[in-house]
């Protein structure tokens, strides 16, 4: 198959890049500013995509896109087009995701190496009810449940260790079970209607 | 020990009644012996063959049994899950006409012994796990001494360490593991009274992610040596690499990944013991041999197929020195274990003077002092 030729294979990972000075803040330094170029570009993309989708006209295109496509083709824009554009910009930023656990991360590659993690990220879409700065909180809120425990077991506490593994999932569950009596649904409306099979107008 | 035949002929006679009353087509294609007039032998790993690690050197064993008997196919299956799947896996190897199968995962034995009951003319090999009471004729279990190569790289770790705290990030809390990060502590405590080692466990076998961070955690604990029990182990010993401190390594020489840091570790040769427990088989014989047991190999038995890793540039001579004289002297005494053994709280486990048997130390459900960590609670 694609790709089993790199399994297992040694690469030249991305490399933790200190930002000069700001690294050295006590505390703040380690927690922002010891990583790898790409979490620095996370930093930068999310405000990035907050102002390309509420702030920019494009931004409008792509959110009528999913609300109202009917007013959209009234503008001229085709709706499809608009959408699978956002889709594969959408599937390009998450490979982004992906390789950093795999390049930068765990700097190697494994078969099955995301260990389920994929439900935490479609839970995190319905957390962060598609807006790209509770994404970040989202994300983060997450990670730390997922390092929680070996932040522990290295400062020698002794916790109940598959009550640990678990809090990730327990959180994500809680997540959706808060958010989801929220009366007004996140999602945007005319996605809601694809799962009714009505065609898109 | 060799069983005498008279026993073995009884138990293929007893085999060849259980298969009468099994299938008829059974009974009348092997000659009594299980194992024998095969075509093929199947192998079975948890993992993919290519993790710098456990699956690998099982799979590299695997190969060299395809070279010491070409005329036998060997069939591989990687990913296997521990459940019923392997049973599955196993089956349709069974009805590919293999008669010899290498179940290499701990969790595969319960299928393993499923596969086994429902087929007397085929020879199942658990690898690492042991079986309590009787043993079926058609059954085995296989281990080398995991722990004491592993004793031996934590004479090491202990020499080279400058903050005394080493990491040992490990999966989950079954006696194996524990035996590996005693003997490393016990190694260490040998040659350095004040090591200790601080233990992180990920609760898989292989998910790269636990690994980073439980190698950021130890790391940001000032410790400088890390080692693991990990059936891929690619991803600690690059953060180890990249933080400047030491890596011993677990199932495979993984030196080029660390090329500074690289002290030593432990690996698999299952070539030698694999092609020896198939003579045995194909010979006719295993039923009533010392395969078909809990197969356990050490330094003072001979041929222990888990061996130490070739050493890296930090190591000086006389730690290679106090390696030597340490396995010489496992090889006289017969375990890193004897006593006496002391548990975190205290207790003495092992008396002074006495050398636990396997079936004490692949029951081992606590860490020795100097160990830093608790056993998680089930």
């Amino acid at each position: 198959m694609f790709g089993a030729a790199y399994v297992g294979r040694a690469i030249s990972p991305f490399q933790p890049w200190p930002v000069p000075g700001l690294s050295r803040i006590p505390w703040v330094g380690p927690v922002l500013f010891d990583h790898d170029p790409l979490v620095y570009a996370s930093y930068l993309l999310a405000p990035a995509l907050w102002l390309l989708l509420f702030r920019s006209r494009w931004g409008l295109v792509l959110r009528g896109a999913g609300e109202r496509p009917a007013v959209l083709a009234t503008y001229g824009h085709s709706p499809l087009l608009v959408r699978y554009l956002a889709v594969a910009g959408g599937g390009l930023l998450a490979g982004v995701g992906g390789a950093h656990l795999s390049t930068a991360y765990a700097n190697a590659w494994f078969e099955s190496m995301t260990a389920g993690r994929g439900f935490i990220a479609v839970a995190l879409v319905i957390f962060a009810a598609w807006h790209p700065l509770r994404a970040v909180g989202g994300a983060y809120l997450f990670g730390a449940a997922l390092a929680l425990s070996p932040a522990l077991q290295a400062r020698g506490y002794g916790f109940n260790q598959f009550a640990l593994d678990a809090l990730p999932y327990l959180v994500t569950i809680a997540a959706l079970v808060v958010l989801g009596r929220r009366r007004t649904n996140a999602a945007p409306e005319d996605l809601t209607r694809v799962f009714q099979l009505t065609p898109t107008r | 020990m060799r069983i005498p035949r008279l026993s073995a002929v009884a138990a293929a006679a007893l085999l060849l009644a259980a298969c009468a009353t099994n299938t008829t087509e059974k009974a009348a294609t092997a000659d009594g012996a299980p194992g024998t007039g095969g075509t093929k032998i199947g192998f079975i790993f948890v993992g993919p063959k290519d993790d710098y690690g456990y699956n690998q050197a099982a799979y590299e064993g695997s190969q060299a049994v395809a070279k010491a008997y070409p005329d036998l196919e060997v069939l591989t299956a990687e990913n296997v899950p521990e459940d019923d799947n392997a049973a599955r896996v196993m089956e349709g190897m069974v009805r590919k006409g293999a008669k010899i199968i290498f179940a290499t995962s701990y969790g595969h034995r319960d299928p393993a012994l499923k596969v086994a009951a429902a087929n007397p003319d085929v020879v199942v090999l658990q690898q690492g796990n042991i079986v309590d009471g009787a043993m079926p004729p058609n059954f085995g279990t296989y281990f080398g001494t995991v722990y004491e190569p592993v004793y031996l790289a934590g004479i090491v770790a202990g020499r080279t360490t400058k903050s005394n705290k080493l990491g040992y990030v490990y999966a989950f809390p079954i006696s194996q593991t524990l035996d590996n990060i005693n003997a490393f502590q016990l190694g260490a405590a040998s040659v350095n009274p004040a090591a200790k080692t601080y233990v992180v466990n990920t609760s898989n076998w292989c998910d790269p992610a636990k690994q980073a961070e439980a190698a950021k955690s130890l790391l940001s604990q000032g410790v400088d040596v890390i080692s693991q029990h990990q059936d891929c182990t690619a991803t600690v010993i690059r953060a180890t690499e990249a933080a400047g401190a030491y890596t011993v390594g677990y199932h495979a020489d993984a030196s080029a990944l660390a090329p500074k840091g690289w002290l030593t570790g432990s690996e698999w040769d299952w070539g030698p013991l694999y092609t020896k427990m198939i003579q045995t088989i194909v010979a006719g014989s295993f039923t009533g041999s010392p395969y078909n047991a809990n197969f356990r190999v050490g330094l003072k038995t001979g041929d222990n197929p888990f061996v130490q890793s070739p050493y890296g540039p930090a190591v000086d001579a006389p730690t290679k020195q106090l390696v030597d004289d340490a396995r010489a002297k496992i090889s006289k005494d017969g375990s890193p274990f004897l006593g006496p053994v002391v548990d975190q709280a205290g207790t003495v486990r092992v008396a002074a003077g006495t050398v636990p048997d396997y079936r004490t130390i692949e029951a081992i459900d606590y860490f020795v002092e100097g160990v830093v960590g608790k056993i998680p609670a089930s």
